[in-house]
C-alpha cells in the first residue's frame, strides 16, 4: 500500500463516515429524546432513495430540487409514524416492547410497499455531479466531493438547530430531563413529532446521498440501520460527539477493509471493532456511565 | 388568585391528596408545611399539570387548570420550581435560563427578565458558560429559581427550596424569594418546617397524609404556642 | 403439578397435534406445513420466554436457530457424527453462543441488549459466507445433511410421519421446559424484574445471573429445533438469516400473545397456514403481514390468548392467579 493509497482510503473513509454519522445521529436522537428503539428507521433510508429516484429519474429534477421536494415528504412520514403508531402505544404498559415490535411491523410494511411499487429489482440513481478533478496526484470524482459537501452542510445545519435554536434546545431538554422540559412549558408530544420528522429527514437524505454509490433495493435499508446501531453503541448511546468519532473511525475501517479484503468483510470487522471498543469502554467511546 | 377546591389525586391505587382545598390571593405568599411524603409536592405538581388530578378544581383567575396540559399552564404564568431542580445537566447556565423563557408569553421580554435574574443572582453571570451538571448544590438551586423566573411567573409554586443548603445559603435563598414576591408574584412555598418561612408568609397551611389539618393567618398561628410547636418543630 | 389453564391449553394443543395425522397423513403437503408449524412453535416460544416474560430484548434468536442448524449440519457432513448427537450439539452450541453474547450485554440496559444482539444477528450471515473454507458451504449452503436413523430405518422424505412425531416430542419437551421455567422461582423473579427492578433487587434477585440462564436455555431450545430443521430440510443456507423468519417469528408471538404461554404455539400454527394461503399475493403478502403486525399491537396487544382470557371461557376454569401474576396487564400499584 502506497502513501497515495492510504490517503485515498482515508478520504473515502471520512466521506462515507460522515454520511454514516447522519444516519446514526438521527437514530440516536430518536432514542435519546423519545426512548424509542426505532427499528423501521432503515426503511426511511430506503424510501428517501426511492422518492429521490421518482423525482430525479422519472421526473428529471436536478438534485437541488430533489432535496427540496423529498425532505418535506420525509418529515411528514416521520411525524405520521410518531402520531399514529408511537403515541398511542406510549399510553400503555410495556411501551418498550410494543414499540419495538410495532417498528418491525412498520418496517416490513414500508419495505414491501416499496417492493410492490418499485419492484424487487435494484434501481440506481445518477451521480450527484459528473466528472472528476485532479489535485496533485489525486483524482477525485465530483460525486464524492459533492457527497462530502452535502453531508457537511446537513451536519452543520443539524448542529446549528440543536445548539442555537430554541426548538433545537427543547429537543436536548427533553432528552436530558423530560420533567424539567415540562416544567419550562415544553410540550413533549410536539418535541417527539419534531424529532421523528427531523430524524426521518436525516435517514432519507443519507439514502439519497448514498444511492448513486450503492443500489437501491426494497430491503436495502436494513444494512444501514445495523450500521447505525453499531456506530451509536460504539460511540456511546446519547453522545452526539461520540457518534461522530465512531462514525469516522468505522468509515475509515470500512474503506480500509474494503481495499484490503473486499466489502464482504466489512460487517465482521465492524462487529469485531464494536466488541473491542465495548471491551475497553463498556459504554462506548463517549457514553456516560450513568446510562447503565 | 389561585383557588384549589376539593382536589383528589391518585398514584395508581394510592390516594395522595384527599379532598384538598387551598387559596392563594394575588400577591400573597402562602406557606405549606408538613412532613415528607405527605403529599405537598404532589399538590404543587397537580397544580402545575405535571400530575393529573382525579377530581376537584384548580382555578387560576377563574380559568380551570385541572385537565390542561402543563405547557398551557406554564403559558398562563403558573410556574413550578422543583425540589429536585430538574435542570438540564448538559446545557450551560445560560442555555438553562434561555429554556426557562421557552413559553410564548415569556419570550417577548426575555432580555429584560434575564437582566433581572442576573441582577438578583449575580453568581449566575459568572457561571454562565458552565454546564449545569458542574454546579454546586447552592448554585443549582439559584439556577432553578432563576429559570423559574425566566418563565415570567405570576404564580410560583416552590418546592422545598432550602433542602440540602447550609444555613447561610438558606437565608440567602429565602431573601431572594421574598424579593421576588415583592415584585408582585404570588407564591405557594412548601417546606417541611421553617421559622423563617413562617414569618415571611401571609398565610399558613399544615398538611398530613394528604389532608389539610390546619390553616390560618401567620400572626394568629404564631401566637399559639401549640400550633407553633407542631408547625416548626420548635418551641 | 397444579392443573391450570396453561396446562389444559397446552395439553389440548399437543393432543390435537398428535391425532391430526389420522386425518391428514396422506396429504404430505399439509403434513409438511404442520411440521414447519411445530418448528416455528418451538422457536417462537423460546423467543417469547426472553421477550415477553423476561423483558430481554434479544433479537438474535434466528441467529441461534442458524447456529444450531449449522453445528449439526457441519458436524454430520464433515465429521460424520450421528444426527441424534447433532441435535444435542446444536443445542449446546447455541446455548454457548447465548452465553457468549449475553456476557457482555446483559449487564447493560435493555436497549444495549437489543442493539448488540441485532448487530450480532446481522453479522452471522456474512460470517457464514466468508467462512467457506471452514466448511460452512458459503453462500450456496450446506448439502446434503444426512437424515436420522433408528435401527435400520432411515428417515426419508416420502414418509413424513416419523419426522412429525419426532418433532412433536421435541415440541413437548421444549414446552415443558418453558412452562417449568416460567413458573419456577427463576420465572417469577424475572417477571418481578421486568415489572419493577428495585422491587426485585430488594428480594435479592440477581438480574444478570437469571438473565444469562434464561438466555442460554432459550438459545439452546432454539438451537435444538434449528438442528432438527437442518436434518429435515436437508439443505441450509445463509438465506435463512434473512428478515422473513425473523419477522414471522415475531408475528407469531404477537398473534398468539406475548407472555401468554402457550400463545406463541397457536400463533405459529395460524401464521404458518395463513402465510401459505396468502402465497398467491406474492410480495403483497409480506406487506399485509407488516400491516397485520402493527394492527395487532395497536388493537390486540395480548394476542389471541389475551382475547381468550378476556372472554374467560368456563371450560378453561377460573382465572389462575399465578398465571395472572405473570401477565403484564395487571394494573400496577404504587
Amino acid at each position: 500500500m502506497s502513501l497515495n493509497d492510504l490517503i485515498e482510503i482515508l478520504i473515502s473513509g471520512i466521506t462515507i463516515g460522515l454520511v454514516y454519522f447522519l444516519i446514526a445521529v438521527g437514530f440516536s436522537l430518536i432514542y435519546g429524546v423519545s426512548r424509542v428503539l426505532h427499528l423501521s428507521y432503515g426503511s426511511f433510508f430506503t424510501w428517501g432513495a426511492y422518492l429521490a429516484w421518482i423525482f430525479a429519474v422519472k421526473l428529471n429534477f436536478n438534485y437541488f430540487w430533489v432535496f427540496v421536494l423529498v425532505c418535506p415528504i420525509l418529515y411528514i412520514m416521520g411525524m405520521a409514524l410518531e402520531r399514529f403508531v408511537v403515541r398511542p402505544l406510549r399510553k400503555r404498559d410495556n411501551f418498550d416492547f410494543n414499540v419495538l415490535l410495532a417498528g418491525l411491523g412498520v418496517a416490513l410494511f414500508l419495505d414491501y410497499a416499496a417492493q410492490a411499487f418499485f419492484g424487487a429489482r435494484t434501481k440506481s440513481l445518477p451521480s450527484l455531479l459528473d466528472g472528476t478533478i485532479q489535485i496533485h496526484d489525486f483524482v477525485f470524482s465530483y460525486q464524492q466531493l459533492t457527497m462530502l459537501a452535502a453531508a457537511v452542510v446537513i451536519a452543520f445545519a443539524l448542529w446549528f438547530f440543536l445548539e442555537k435554536t430554541r426548538q433545537g434546545l427543547a429537543l436536548g431538554a427533553v432528552a436530558q430531563d423530560p420533567v424539567g422540559a415540562r416544567i419550562v412549558g415544553v410540550s413533549l408530544n410536539k418535541v417527539y413529532l419534531l424529532t421523528f420528522g427531523i430524524s426521518t429527514i436525516l435517514a432519507g437524505s443519507a439514502g439519497i446521498l448514498l444511492a448513486p454509490r450503492f443500489f437501491i433495493s426494497p430491503l436495502g435499508g436494513w444494512k444501514f440501520l445495523i450500521k447505525a446501531l453499531i456506530i451509536v453503541v460504539a460511540g456511546g448511546l446519547g453522545s452526539i460527539r461520540g457518534t461522530l468519532y465512531s462514525a469516522f473511525l468505522l468509515g475509515i475501517l470500512e474503506a480500509l477493509v474494503g481495499w484490503l479484503f473486499g466489502l464482504l468483510w466489512v460487517m465482521p470487522f465492524w462487529f469485531l471493532a464494536l466488541l473491542l471498543i465495548l471491551l475497553i469502554k463498556p459504554h462506548g467511546l463517549l457514553g456516560s456511565t450513568a446510562d447503565h | 388568585m389561585l383557588d384549589v377546591s376539593n382536589l383528589n389525586t391518585f398514584y395508581g391505587q394510592f390516594q395522595a391528596l384527599h379532598d384538598l382545598s387551598l387559596t392563594v390571593e394575588d400577591g400573597q405568599m402562602v406557606a405549606l408545611f408538613g412532613p415528607n411524603g405527605h403529599g405537598k409536592s404532589t399538590l404543587l405538581k397537580t397544580i402545575c399539570g405535571l400530575i393529573e388530578a382525579s377530581s376537584g378544581s384548580i382555578k387560576w383567575n377563574n380559568t380551570e387548570l385541572a385537565g390542561l396540559s402543563s405547557e398551557k399552564i406554564v403559558q398562563m404564568g403558573v410556574i413550578y420550581i422543583a425540589e429536585d431542580r430538574h435542570l438540564f445537566p448538559e446545557m450551560t447556565v445560560m442555555q438553562n435560563l434561555k429554556m426557562g423563557a421557552f413559553n410564548l408569553s415569556a419570550r417577548s421580554s426575555e432580555a429584560e427578565t434575564l437582566a433581572y435574574v442576573l441582577d438578583i443572582f449575580p453568581k449566575l453571570k459568572i457561571l454562565r458558560n458552565k454546564p449545569a451538571s458542574t454546579l454546586s448544590g447552592g448554585e443549582a438551586r439559584m439556577l432553578a429559581i432563576g429559570r423559574g423566573i425566566m418563565s415570567k411567573p405570576k404564580f410560583l409554586a416552590i418546592d422545598e427550596p432550602s433542602i440540602g443548603l447550609s444555613p447561610k445559603l438558606r437565608e440567602e435563598v429565602f431573601l431572594k424569594i421574598n424579593e421576588i414576591r415583592q415584585s408582585g408574584v404570588s407564591i405557594l412555598l412548601v417546606e417541611q418546617s421553617s421559622e423563617e418561612v413562617a414569618e415571611m408568609a401571609d398565610y399558613l397551611y399544615l398538611m398530613e397524609d394528604g389532608h389539610i389539618v390546619f390553616k390560618g393567618h401567620t400572626n394568629d398561628a404564631l401566637k399559639d404556642e401549640n400550633i407553633k410547636k407542631i408547625f416548626l418543630g420548635t418551641g | 403439578m397444579k392443573i391450570n389453564r396453561e396446562i389444559l391449553t397446552t395439553a389440548g394443543i399437543l393432543i390435537i397435534i398428535a391425532v391430526t395425522p389420522l386425518i391428514f397423513h396422506e396429504n404430505s403437503y399439509t403434513m409438511h406445513l404442520l411440521i414447519m408449524s411445530m418448528i416455528w412453535a418451538v422457536a417462537a416460544t423460546a423467543w417469547d420466554l426472553l421477550l415477553g416474560y423476561g423483558g430481554i430484548f434479544n433479537l438474535a434468536q434466528v441467529g441461534f436457530f442458524a447456529i444450531g442448524a449449522y453445528a449439526t449440519g457441519m458436524a454430520s457432513i464433515h465429521l460424520g457424527i450421528s444426527p441424534w448427537m447433532g441435535l444435542l450439539l446444536g443445542a449446546v452450541a447455541s446455548g454457548l453462543a447465548g452465553v457468549l453474547i449475553g456476557l457482555p450485554c446483559l449487564r447493560l440496559k435493555g436497549i444495549y441488549v437489543a442493539l448488540m444482539t441485532l448487530a450480532f444477528f446481522e453479522v452471522i450471515g456474512p460470517l457464514i459466507v466468508v467462512g467457506i473454507n471452514l466448511g460452512t458451504g458459503g453462500k450456496a449452503g450446506l448439502f446434503p445433511i444426512p437424515p436420522f436413523r433408528l435401527g435400520s430405518y432411515v428417515f426419508n422424505t416420502d414418509e413424513l410421519l416419523p419426522w412429525y412425531y419426532l418433532c412433536l416430542i421435541l415440541l413437548a419437551i421444549c414446552l415443558f421446559i418453558t412452562y417449568k421455567l416460567i413458573h419456577s422461582m427463576l420465572g417469577l423473579s424475572f417477571t418481578a424484574l421486568r415489572d419493577s427492578e428495585p422491587f426485585a433487587q430488594s428480594l435479592g434477585i440477581n438480574r444478570f445471573k437469571s438473565a444469562l440462564v434464561v438466555t442460554a436455555i432459550a438459545a439452546a431450545m432454539t438451537g435444538l429445533i434449528g438442528a432438527f430443521y437442518a436434518h429435515y430440510v436437508v439443505v441450509i443456507s445463509p438465506r435463512m438469516l434473512g428478515l422473513d423468519m425473523f419477522l414471522f417469528l415475531l408475528i407469531m408471538i404477537i398473534f398468539g400473545g406475548a407472555a401468554r404461554f402457550p400463545g406463541p404455539v397457536i400463533g405459529a400454527f395460524v401464521i404458518t397456514f395463513l402465510d401459505d394461503m396468502l402465497r398467491p399475493l406474492d410480495s403483497y403478502r409480506l406487506l399485509a403481514f407488516g400491516a397485520l403486525m402493527v394492527i395487532m399491537i395497536m388493537l390486540l396487544p395480548n394476542g389471541l390468548m389475551g382475547l381468550v382470557a378476556k372472554i374467560n371461557i368456563p371450560l378453561f376454569g377460573k382465572r389462575d392467579t399465578e398465571a395472572e401474576m405473570l401477565n403484564p396487564d395487571i394494573p400496577k400499584t404504587y
